[in-house]
C-alpha cells in the first residue's frame, strides 16, 4: 500500500510537470479451444499491459508500456517492455512545410509491407518529411528484448538461443530505410524499402565454416537485406489496390559437396530469394458497410532445405527469410517463407443502420485462406506433412470471427476456424492418417482499467 | 488587372441569408449581411447557431453552414481561370464548383489543411473533405496530397496524419476489438506503420512462436 502511494504521488508530480500526462492498464484474455485429430487443446492466457504517455513540451513525447503474461495452462509468467522512446518534432508542427523527427529508445518498428520486420527494437530513428516524401531511417538492437515478445527467427540458433542470465531475444542488428513518395503519379502512392539485418550471434555457438559434421539440430549465421518496392492506389470510387515485391539478398550457412567425394563441408552460400503480393479491395458502403478483399501473397522457398529455417545443400539459397515471424492463420499458423496464400474475405456490420447504439460496433468477417508451398522442402508448421508428397497445395482454412467494441475501453472477439487439409490420397501433401480436419475456436477479451 | 479587378467587383455576392450572419471588412467593423450584398477581398464572413449563408461567385456556390467563420482571401480572374482563395477557421461549408472552358483554381485552407476542388461538390470543415461529385484533393499540412473521388472522404488529422480514402472506407468497415495506447513514434509517426499489408489485428492473429 506504501509502495503504491509513493508510486502514486510520483505520477501525480509528474503529470504537474508534464503537459499532457496519461496512463492506463489494459488487460487481454485469451481462451483457445484447439481440436485436431490428435488431441484437444484448452489454452488460456492472460496479459496485462501497463501504459504512460507524457507530452513533455509541443515537440517532445515520451512514451513507455509494458507487460506482463501469464499462461495458465503451462504454467508460466512472463514481462517485458513493449516501448519505452523518447521523440522530438522539429519545427513545431504548422510552421514549415517539413517535419524532422528524432526517436531514440525502445520502439516499434516495420517495413511497409509489415512481412519482412514488424517488431520492437532499442535504438534510434528518424523521420524527415516533406510536400512528396515520407521517409524513416532506423537502426535498432533486438538482443535486449525478452524472447516472450519476440518474434525473430531465422535460424536454427535463434531457435535455440537461451542465454544463461536472462531470456533474451535472439541478437540481430537491424537497420531500415523507407521512403513513401504519397500520391507521386496518377494519384498512385510509391513506396520504396531497405532493410538489412546482421546476425550477432556468437561464434562460439554457430557451425563454422569448413565443418564437416553434418549437425542438423545446430547451424550458422544469416545475414539479410531487402530491396522492396510497392504501389498502392485507388482505381474506381470503391476499389482500391496495394501490390508489392521485395528481393532478399545475403548469406546463409549450407552444407555443399567437399573435394572429397562422398564428403559435405559447411560453406557461406549467397541468398537470391523474393516475395510479392497484391491485394484488391473492394467496398459496398450502402450494403452493411460490407467489404470484399482477395489478397495473395508467395514467398520463394528452396527445396534443398533441409528445415524451413536453414539445411541448404546447393551453391545458393532461394529461401526467402522474413526477419520478425508473425503467423498467417487461426487453425494452420504459417510463417511467410516457403509459402503462397491466397486468401478471400468478406466483412459486414449487419448493424450499420443502428447508428449511435452499441450494436453499430459489431461486424461479421468470412474469410478462406488457401495455402501452397513454394517449393518441396518444409514450411513452418509441418506436422504431419508427408515428406514424400509432391504436391505444392496444402489445404484450405476457413472462419469466422466475431468483432464486438462496444466501448471505447471494452472489446471482443469471437473466432472460429477450420482447416481442411490436402490429404485426400497417400500422395497428398498429407497422408489420411498423418492429418485429419482441425478446427480452432477462441475468444478474446480486451478491456482497460 | 482591370479585367480582374471587374470580375472581383462583380461576383462575390450574398444570394441566400438564414439567421444571424455578419461580416467583417478589412479595417471594418462587424456589419449584418444582407441580401444582394457584394464582398469584398479580406472580408470575414460569420455565421451564428442556425444561421447559414449562400454566396455567389462567378462560376461557384458556397453554402456557408452554422457556427462557421470563413475569409474570402483571393478572388480574380487571369488569362479565363478564375483563381478562388478561401480562408476557415470553424465550421464547415458545402461548395458546387462549376466546370468552366478555361479552369478555375478553387482552394480553401484550414489551419490544418487544404482542399483544391475542380469542378465538383464537396464539404470541407477546415479537416475533413467529403467529395459528392468529381474530385478533390485534400493536403494536409506540410503540403502532401491524398486524392478523394466522388462519395469519398479524408481528413487531415493532427495536421501531419492524412487519412487517405482508403483508410476512411477501413476505418468504417472494420472493428479492432483490440485496445492498444502505444503511441508510436509520438506525434511523428510514420502513417503507415500499423496500415502495412496482411496485418489488420481484426483479422490475422499474432502468435509469438516460443
Amino acid at each position: 500500500m506504501k509502495r503504491f502511494s509513493i508510486l502514486l504521488s510520483i505520477l501525480l508530480a509528474m503529470s504537474q510537470q508534464a503537459q499532457a500526462f496519461d496512463f492506463g492498464l489494459i488487460i487481454d484474455n485469451t481462451t483457445t479451444l484447439e481440436a485436431t485429430d490428435v488431441n484437444n487443446l484448452f489454452f488460456q492466457k492472460d496479459k496485462g499491459t501497463l501504459w504512460m504517455n507524457f507530452d513533455i513540451s509541443d515537440t517532445a513525447f515520451f512514451a513507455i508500456q509494458g507487460n506482463g503474461t501469464f499462461v495458465l495452462q503451462e504454467p508460466y509468467f512472463t514481462y517485458g517492455f513493449d516501448q519505452a522512446e523518447l521523440t522530438m518534432d522539429f519545427p513545431v508542427i504548422g510552421q514549415s512545410s517539413f517535419l524532422f523527427g528524432f526517436t531514440a529508445g525502445r520502439f516499434y518498428v516495420s517495413d511497409f509491407t509489415g512481412f519482412v520486420l514488424t517488431h520492437n527494437m532499442d535504438g534510434a530513428r528518424l523521420v524527415y518529411k516533406n510536400p512528396w516524401l515520407n521517409s524513416y531511417i532506423a537502426v535498432g538492437f533486438t538482443g535486449f528484448l525478452f524472447k516472450a515478445d519476440s518474434t525473430i527467427l531465422m535460424s536454427i540458433e535463434d531457435k535455440n538461443y537461451e542465454p544463461s542470465f536472462l531470456p533474451l531475444a535472439p541478437p540481430r542488428l537491424i537497420g531500415l530505410m523507407e521512403f513513401n513518395f504519397p500520391e507521386v503519379f496518377a494519384y498512385q502512392t510509391l513506396d520504396i524499402s531497405i532493410v538489412g539485418q546482421l546476425d550477432m550471434h556468437s561464434t562460439d555457438m554457430v557451425k563454422d565454416e569448413g565443418d564437416t559434421a553434418w549437425d542438423i539440430s545446430n547451424g550458422g549465421k544469416i545475414d539479410t537485406l531487402y530491396a522492396g518496392i510497392g504501389l498502392q492506389g485507388q482505381l474506381a470510387e470503391n476499389f482500391f489496390y496495394e501490390s508489392f515485391f521485395i528481393f532478399e539478398t545475403g548469406r546463409t550457412l549450407a552444407s555443399q559437396e567437399s573435394v572429397t567425394p562422398g564428403n559435405r563441408v559447411y560453406t557461406y552460400v549467397p541468398i537470391y530469394a523474393f516475395m510479392g503480393g497484391f491485394k484488391l479491395s473492394l467496398f459496398f458502403p450502402e450494403f452493411l458497410a460490407s467489404e470484399l478483399t482477395l489478397t495473395a501473397v508467395g514467398s520463394s522457398g528452396d527445396a534443398d532445405y533441409e528445415t524451413y529455417l536453414e539445411g541448404n545443400y546447393d551453391d545458393y539459397s532461394i529461401q526467402f527469410s522474413p526477419i520478425s515471424r508473425p503467423t498467417i492463420g487461426l487453425v494452420f499458423p504459417q510463417q511467410m517463407t516457403n509459402l503462397i496464400i491466397v486468401e478471400l474475405e468478406y466483412s459486414m456490420k449487419p448493424f450499420s443502420g443502428a447508428v449511435g447504439t452499441i450494436w453499430e460496433k459489431y461486424q461479421m468477417l468470412f474469410q478462406a485462406i488457401g495455402y501452397f508451398r513454394s517449393s518441396l522442402s518444409d514450411i513452418s508448421n509441418s506436422e504431419g506433412l508427408n515428406s514424400g508428397s509432391e504436391d505444392y497445395y496444402l489445404g484450405t482454412e476457413v472462419d469466422f470471427i466475431n468483432n464486438f467494441k462496444p466501448f471505447a475501453d471494452l472489446g471482443m472477439s469471437l473466432a472460429l476456424g477450420v482447416f481442411l487439409p490436402n490429404n485426400y490420397t497417400e500422395d497428398s501433401a498429407f497422408t489420411p492418417d498423418s492429418k485429419g480436419i482441425d478446427f480452432t475456436v477462441r475468444f478474446q477479451l480486451s478491456f482497460e482499467i | 488587372m482591370i479585367f480582374a479587378s471587374m470580375a472581383w467587383g462583380q461576383t462575390a455576392v450574398f444570394t441566400e441569408i438564414s439567421g444571424k450572419v455578419e461580416i467583417k471588412a478589412p479595417g471594418g467593423g462587424w456589419v449584418a449581411a444582407r441580401n444582394g450584398m457584394s464582398i469584398a477581398k479580406g472580408t470575414i464572413i460569420a455565421t451564428g447557431f442556425r444561421s447559414q449563408a449562400t454566396i455567389k461567385l462567378p462560376a461557384a456556390t458556397i453554402y456557408v453552414k452554422n457556427m462557421t467563420r470563413l475569409t474570402l482571401e483571393e478572388l480574380v480572374a487571369s488569362q479565363g481561370e478564375i483563381k478562388t482563395g478561401l480562408y476557415i477557421r470553424t465550421g464547415s461549408m458545402e461548395a458546387q464548383v462549376d466546370k468552366t472552358p478555361s479552369g478555375q483554381d478553387f482552394r480553401v485552407r484550414s489551419p490544418v489543411s487544404t482542399a483544391a476542388v475542380r469542378g465538383t461538390r464537396i464539404i470541407y470543415d477546415g479537416s475533413r473533405l467529403k467529395v459528392l461529385e468529381g474530385r478533390a484533393t485534400l493536403f494536409n499540412i506540410i503540403g502532401q496530397p491524398t486524392n478523394v473521388m466522388a462519395n469519398n472522404l479524408a481528413e487531415s488529422r493532427d495536421g501531419v496524419d492524412l487519412i487517405t480514402p482508403r483508410r476512411f472506407r477501413l476505418l468504417n468497415t472494420r472493428i479492432n476489438p483490440f485496445i492498444s495506447r502505444i503511441k508510436i513514434g509520438g506525434k511523428s509517426v510514420p502513417s503507415s506503420t500499423f496500415n502495412s499489408f496482411f496485418k489488420d489485428p481484426a483479422i490475422v492473429v499474432f502468435e509469438l512462436l516460443w
